[in-house]
C-alpha cells in the first residue's frame, strides 16, 4: 500500500500551492533548457549537416560542383 | 500538468533527470568523437587508404 504524506495526503508530500510552484520553475528551466538544445542542432548543423543526400555527404559540400557538372553534361 | 508534482517527489525526478541527461549527453558526445566526419577535436580523417595505393603504384612504375 502506498503511503500518502500525513501533512499534505498526497503521495509526494507537497500541497497544491508547493506543486504549481514547482511547476512553474520546472518549466521556465525545461524551456531554457530547449532553446539552448535548439540553438546549439543548429550551430552543428550549419558547421556540417548530418543527414546526407542520395549521393552522400559530398552533394552537400559540392552543391555548385554538381551543378557545374549538371550544366557541362546538358550543354557540353 | 502541475498535479504530476502530487505524485512524484520533485526531488527524485530532478536527480533522475539530471543523472540521464548527462549521461545521455557524455555518450551522444563520445560517439560524435568517435567518428570521423563529427569529430570536432582531430578532425576528419585523411581518406588515406585508396590514394596510398595509387602513389605507391605509380612510385613502382
Amino acid at each position: 500500500m502506498v503511503s500518502r504524506d500525513e501533512h499534505s495526503g498526497t503521495l509526494s508530500g507537497l500541497t497544491d500551492a508547493e506543486a504549481k510552484e514547482f511547476h512553474s520553475i520546472f518549466m521556465t528551466s525545461f524551456v531554457i533548457f530547449v532553446l539552448i538544445a535548439i540553438a546549439a542542432h543548429v550551430l552543428v548543423w550549419m558547421w556540417r549537416p548530418w543527414l546526407p543526400g542520395p549521393n552522400g555527404y559530398s552533394e552537400l559540400q559540392t552543391g555548385v560542383h554538381t551543378a557545374q557538372l549538371l550544366i557541362s553534361s546538358t550543354f557540353g | 500538468m502541475w498535479r504530476l508534482w502530487l505524485l512524484f517527489d520533485p526531488r527524485r525526478v530532478l536527480v533522475a533527470l539530471s543523472i540521464f541527461l548527462f549521461t545521455l549527453a557524455l555518450l551522444i558526445h563520445f560517439i560524435l568523437l568517435s567518428t570521423s566526419r563529427f569529430n570536432w577535436i582531430e578532425g576528419p580523417k585523411p581518406a588515406a587508404k585508396t590514394s596510398a595505393v595509387v602513389m605507391s603504384d605509380t612510385n613502382h612504375a
